[in-house]
């Protein structure tokens, strides 16, 4: 065995396939067709998980490589776009990259006993999706200083600069304001708000909303006008929805070995 | 109507062209969130942390940020020392990124 394929030695050969497990789910119903391995079901009670086989090779020494079109790349995208793909047609909980198992009876363990935590988190997403807004602010006080013109010396310099600052904070003052006000909107449609809200500091904001299904076009509404207003602000902002609810689950098992 | 065109539609409705995620949205979501295992089983907890740093760390980086047009991600928690400019976190996480390498090339020593 070579040295990247220690972390997963205690599975024996690296050749040798584990689970690679995706998400947990409802245990009736029916997996949708995957675009790259068959999908299977582990059940367990109300709950089960979904799986695929994978050589655990794959996940030798990811973080060697970040860029876009590395293995870590391309697993990223799978595993995500699987985990839509489940969210498209039900409550899904996303589970971690990376996340193997040796065998079907060790995951059985774990689902056995974690199926009463896992099924209630399942009920409390049912019907719900993640919108996810990030906002930036990318205009600066140059643009004050570039309208002054021309390049004035003394007295007339440190008012200039004065004046520069002053706009300088009622701009940001403003911006501030107007996050507050639309994540206070946006929040109106949403069950649940993650994420960080309006910063002063980094003139920002990066936040996760979990939505009904039945306010989805509303908040689609509302947040798209949302875009356009700070993107007329000087901001650069970026909405993404509807997504599982990645930012929403927030569950850690402990998983015992070989029982 | 599929998530894919959801996000397109609005796309088109802001006047932006169409654009997939960008791969650090995909790992900022399947890295830090969502269902935990750990212990004895699933893959190797030192592995995945290691990653999740390195991903940190790559990220932090403000030309790298840029270039992936995540730029706001230096004001997220996520990567709050980058939006601090803390180098001193920026230390530590390497000094961790060292030790989780060392303790994989012991266990790999051990085998």
């Amino acid at each position: 065995m070579n040295s990247a394929a220690e972390p997963l030695g205690t599975y024996g050969d690296p050749a040798d396939e584990c689970l690679y497990v995706y998400g947990i789910v409802e245990n009736s119903r029916e997996l949708p067709a995957s675009p790259v391995n068959p999908l299977e079901l582990i059940p367990a009670g109300r709950i089960a998980a979904v799986h695929a086989p994978i050589d655990p090779a794959e996940l030798d020494d990811l973080s060697a490589d970040l860029s876009e079109g590395s293995r870590l790349a391309i697993l990223a995208r799978r595993h995500d776009e699987i985990v839509r793909l489940l969210a498209s047609d039900g409550p899904v909980l996303p589970v971690r990259l990376g996340t193997l198992f040796p065998d079907t009876a060790a995951l059985r363990r774990l689902l056995g006993v974690a199926e009463r935590h896992l099924a209630a988190e399942l009920e409390r997403i049912r019907g719900r999706s993640e919108w996810d807004l990030r906002v930036r602010a990318i205009a600066s006080d140059d643009s004050v200083a570039a309208r002054s013109g021309v390049n004035p010396s003394g007295t007339a310099y440190l008012r200039q600069r004065r004046q520069q600052r002053r706009a300088a904070v009622e701009l940001q003052d403003s911006l501030v304001e107007a996050l507050g006000a639309i994540d206070d909107v946006l929040a109106g449609f949403a069950d649940a708000v993650g994420g960080s809200g309006p910063s002063k500091v980094s003139l920002s904001m990066s936040r996760a909303y979990l939505v009904a299904d039945s306010r989805q076009a509303d908040f689609a509404t509302a947040a798209t006008e949302a875009v356009a207003e700070l993107e007329a602000r000087g901001c650069a902002a970026a909405l993404h929805g509807p997504l599982p609810a990645y930012s929403f689950v927030d569950v850690r098992l402990e998983a015992a070995g070989h029982a | 109507m599929t998530q894919t065109n959801m996000v397109n539609r609005h796309a088109s409705q802001i006047g932006a062209p169409p654009r997939p995620d960008s791969l650090a949205d995909v790992l900022e979501r399947v890295l830090d969130k969502g269902v935990v295992i750990v212990g004895d089983i699933g893959v190797s907890i030192i592995d995945i942390e290691l990653l999740t740093l390195r991903v940190r760390l790559f990220i932090a980086s403000a030309d790298t940020a840029r270039e992936m047009g995540i730029d706001w991600w230096t004001a997220d928690p996520f990567l709050s020392s980058a939006a601090r400019k803390d180098d001193d976190e920026k230390r530590e996480l390497r000094e961790r990124v060292a030790e989780l390498e060392q303790a994989i090339g012991n266990t790999g020593d051990r085998s």
